[in-house]
């Protein structure tokens, strides 16, 4: 199974209404800085969208945002473009990219703080559906592709995995696990 | 840009219809030449339309910061366009004739949306879908999943017919004479790529509308509209349609105009190519800004182009597909799932509001449609495919978009709208309020149109969040039920033209800055298939919208005579009142620099995403204030008009014009009083040198101007009069731009 087009979301606490909105010149400072991996071009404001994509900082090989999908906020690294390497590299690429757009925006004072990482739980995608159906089988194989890279992301820790099992869905597990995770996480 | 891009074409090969297959083969095989470089860029361009794969803001690889214009460092490829980078995310347009899909159509379009968009579909004012930030190279795998569940992107833009679109109500409103959908569809599938439909100037757009007295279809606003009409013929009731031409919105709206009260269905598809033959071949191909059917109409006059038309037909070699249809079309009649049913009452005041206003009772009995509002015609894709197990657990998959961007789910048995209810409302789709003032439509605006001018969509979300946070509260019935329609520009996208409350995008200097405004067009008429057009009453920073909006309402529900139309009440209070009324509110207040952004842009505004911005050096302050006595003299216009008086009306829409064209003028050097020397030079130093030319419509402004100067004496009716005041006002508001883009800065090296 290759992974590519993969989306990790960092679920975090319900933030307030004004961080929500606050967000919104945010990303449009990450995009005259120019300092983000990614070539950003745009900032698409859904947030009159219930349980919608939230804020997007729409980029050419990668999206970031503040994402509501399925009722659960968080911040949602999205790439677009393929990446070189095995399915852990690409998994450890989308996590490192996910984990510094979280400390970014939690260092962000016009957000007044209110980005508080969940810790327990986030979740990923492959967001193609030719290459990874919701399948039975490539639920399987998709756990087996995540074990070495949830090795490292958790220091060996437990966890479960959660399926959403309509078969219309994108390939995504909800991971929960015990251990906190941090946000200056290495990766090592 | 996906890896899967390549499987697709083998994963569906056995399920594409052979002739969709081959226009996406045709399609990825130009791709290959263009990148190749073997492609002329126009020819790619024209051709991409075709299959609705359009550019979209920023795709020159410029945007603005608000305070200077940076690049956007793409990958080096060859463009997709004219000023049209390869990289640059796009939008990919899908055309739903009549806007009819079944629950594996919806959900395909949820899939794509998640997959190579930005996990929203937008629905259009055309009963399109549209896609976000799709990247052409991902656009030949989109066009075969659509493919494969019979929809195609063909002639979804481009010079080409457009959507077919229909009365969403059509098979089941008790008013229709009949169901128009099936002849809808025909004639959608029918001109799709037919040789006398190639070769045209512009687009042309076609809409069916089941009786002639309300609003659903549109008719009179499309450069082909079908009324569903029937008349006995010995004996026999016969269906046929009342055909209009030459209609259309845009920056001067045309109503289209009757050219046969009655064609029989029969001749239906025989009419529609010649009129199609008739505009390939006579229709304007050089400026786009007159090559729609309207002018040609205009310039030929409708006898002629009706003779022109019926000579065509009598030249037509008998086509089988002309007819072969009909009878099938007469016994037409969707299915219901369940059986027709009753409504007990419910007790829950919340459930009521949504029945009142989102259902109506359909000609069958014990049967209603269920409108699904959208906020800003926007759908995620999970919500998608909630509604596709909705649509098929209570009826036969009869679903279908709606020109006010929302669904209509047909054949509800009554008896089962409490569940329905209750799992749209799980799906957050329940919103009440359907057709009301908070069904605010827009068409995408600055948000990701390359010609929008102000945010359309950021000030729709803004008057839905005020009016969802209780600035409705003290409104009765009937102000509740005034349409609100935003356009990010004069080219009318969100149909504000039609609508009670219309505003579109325009930009104005205030202390010497660009700051975002929209026209304030009052009094449009939604019923009779959009039967009149607004007024033009003044330019208002965009920040004081949500005030002109509550001051329109509360003085409507004061002061309105009973049972009068909003449209009644615009004129009977008049211009000047109404001018009045909002005066204060035209004027950006001192200091206040939120009114230097746009809704939902934090950016300072700026009209340097359209185009390429130009140093004009030293910016000469005096023309705003011809700027100013233009946009005055346009209004006494107006006012002279309501007096019945076309022939002051028309010569003082000119004289307009002549001020703001001396306005320009006059930064190089004052030309003095004479017309004719201000439009010489005026046309040497701004229309000559391309400087007046808006990056998207090109001259089309000016010439207004040169057009009104040619005969300023000749007489005029209320028709050429309103005519030439909104040129006016058009080419005034060109002005107000030409000096914005003199006066901003250079692109940053
Ligand atoms: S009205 Fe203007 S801004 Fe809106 S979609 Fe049309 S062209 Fe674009």
């Amino acid at each position: 199974m290759e992974l590519e087009h993969l989306a990790f979301k960092l679920f975090i606490a319900p933030p307030p209404e004004a961080t929500v909105a606050a967000l919104v010149p945010v990303f449009h400072s990450w995009i005259t800085a120019g300092s983000a991996e990614e070539l950003l071009i745009d900032v698409a404001d859904y947030r009159h969208v219930p349980e919608g994509p939230g804020v997007v900082l729409i980029g050419f090989r990668a999206d970031y945002s503040l994402d509501h999908s399925g009722g659960r906020w968080g911040i949602r690294y999205y790439r677009k473009a393929p990446l070189a390497g095995g399915n852990l590299d690409r998994l450890l690429h989308a996590a490192r990219a996910t984990l510094n757009a979280c400390r970014r925006l939690q260092a962000d004072s016009r957000l007044s703080g209110g980005i508080r990482l969940d810790g327990h739980e986030f979740e990923i995608q492959v967001c193609d559906r030719l290459l990874a159906p919701n399948t039975a089988s490539a639920q399987q194989e998709f756990t087996a592709e995540l074990a070495p890279f949830l090795e490292r992301f958790l220091r060996g820790g437990p966890y479960r995995l959660t399926y959403d099992n309509d078969p219309r869905s994108l390939l995504a597990t909800r991971v929960t696990s015990e251990y906190i995770f941090e946000l200056d996480h290495s990766l090592s | 840009m996906k890896v899967s891009n390549p499987a697709w074409k083998d994963r569906l090969s056995e399920r594409l219809p052979e002739n969709l297959a081959r226009e996406v083969d045709i399609f990825e095989a130009e791709i290959g030449l263009r990148k190749q470089g073997k492609l002329d860029e126009k020819l790619f361009a024209e051709t991409r339309l075709r299959r609705g794969v359009y550019g979209q803001r920023y795709d020159n690889g410029q945007r603005s910061d608000g305070r200077v214009l940076r690049r956007l460092p793409y990958p080096e490829h060859p463009s997709k366009g004219p000023n049209t980078l390869w990289d640059a995310p796009g939008m990919q347009r899908i055309k739903v004739p009549g806007g009819g899909l079944s629950a594996a159509q919806l959900e395909t379009i949820a899939e794509l949306a998640e997959e190579y968009s930005d996990g929203i579909a937008h629905i259009t004012t055309r009963q399109d879908f549209q896609l976000h930030y799709v990247h052409i190279e991902n656009t030949p795998s989109v066009m075969r999943r659509l493919a494969a569940v019979g929809i195609t992107t063909r002639e979804a833009c481009g010079n080409a017919v457009r959507n077919v679109t229909a009365c969403p109500y059509a098979g089941v409103c008790p008013d229709e004479a009949f169901d128009v959908s099936p002849y809808a569809t025909r004639l959608a599938w029918h001109l799709m790529g037919h040789p006398d439909c190639q070769d045209f100037g512009r687009k042309f757009k076609p809409a069916f509308s089941g009786c002639g007295n309300h609003a659903c279809g549109l008719a009179k606003i499309h450069d082909l509209g079908l009324v569903a009409v029937t008349r006995e013929e010995n004996g026999v009731l016969q269906r046929g349609f009342q055909m209009y031409v030459g209609g259309g919105l845009g920056p001067v709206p045309y109503q289209a105009q009757l050219f046969s009260d009655f064609i029989p269905v029969a001749e239906l598809l025989p009419m529609a190519q010649a009129i199609g033959r008739v505009y390939a071949r006579l229709g304007e191909k050089k400026n786009r800004n007159r090559a729609r059917l309207k002018f040609l109409l205009h310039d030929l006059g409708l006898e002629k182009f009706r003779d022109l038309v019926f000579a065509e037909r009598q030249r037509l070699e008998p086509d089988p597909r002309w007819t072969d249809y009909l009878a099938a079309a007469e016994q037409n009649q969707e299915a219901a799932l369940r059986p027709a049913g009753e409504l007990s009452p419910s007790g829950s005041e919340k459930f009521e509001r949504w029945l009142r206003a989102n259902t109506r009772a359909q000609k069958q009995p014990g049967y209603a449609a269920v409108t699904i509002k959208l906020p800003l015609g926007d759908i995620t894709a999970r919500q998608l495919r909630q509604l596709a197990d909705m649509v098929r657990r209570y009826t036969c998959e009869t679903v279908r978009t709606t020109v006010e961007q929302n669904f209509v789910i047909r054949w509800v048995s009554r008896g089962d709208l409490p569940a329905l209810y209750a799992e749209l409302e799980a799906a957050h789709l329940a919103e009440p309020g359907a057709g009301g003032i908070a069904d605010i439509v827009s068409c995408p605006g600055t948000d990701t149109c390359k010609l929008g001018i102000s945010s359309s969509r950021g000030l729709a979300a803004e008057l839905r969040r005020q009016f969802a946070q209780g600035a409705l509260d003290d409104l009765d019935e009937a102000t509740r039920k005034l349409r609100i329609k935003i356009s990010g520009c004069f080219n009318s996208c969100g149909q504000h033209h039609i609508a009670d409350l219309g505003f579109y995008g325009v930009s104005r200097k205030a202390a010497g800055q660009a700051a975002p405004h929209f026209q304030v067009v009052l009094g449009g008429e939604w019923e009779d298939n959009a039967g009149a057009y607004g007024l033009p009453i003044a330019a208002v920073p965009a920040k004081h919208i949500p005030e002109v909006v509550r001051r329109l309402t509360r003085r409507f529900q004061a002061d309105r005579q009973p049972g009068q139309s909003f449209r009644g009440f615009v004129q009977s209070l008049g211009r000047s009142e109404l001018k009045a009324l909002l005066e204060d509110l035209t004027r950006v207040p001192a200091g206040d620099a939120s009114f230097l952004s746009d809704w939902g842009d934090p950016r300072v505004y700026s009209l340097e995403d359209m185009g390429v911005g130009e140093c004009a050096g030293e910016v000469i302050s005096p023309v705003e204030f011809d700027l100013a006595a233009a946009e005055r003299q346009v209004f006494e216009a107006q006012l002279a008009l309501e007096r019945q008086q076309p022939q002051a009306a028309g010569q003082m829409a000119y004289r307009a014009m002549l001020q703001g064209a001396k306005g320009l003028v006059k930064l190089n050097h004052n030309p003095g009083d004479d017309p004719a020397r201000i439009v010489a030079e005026f046309r040497a130093q701004y229309f000559d040198t391309r400087l007046f030319f808006d990056p998207f419509v090109g001259g089309q402004f000016a010439q207004y101007l040169f057009a009104a100067h040619a005969s300023p004496d000749r007489a005029h009716d209320a028709a050429s009069a309103g005519t030439l005041i909104r040129e006016a006002q058009l080419f005034i508001d060109a002005c107000h731009g030409c000096y914005n883009r003199l006066s901003a800065e250079p692109v940053e090296a």
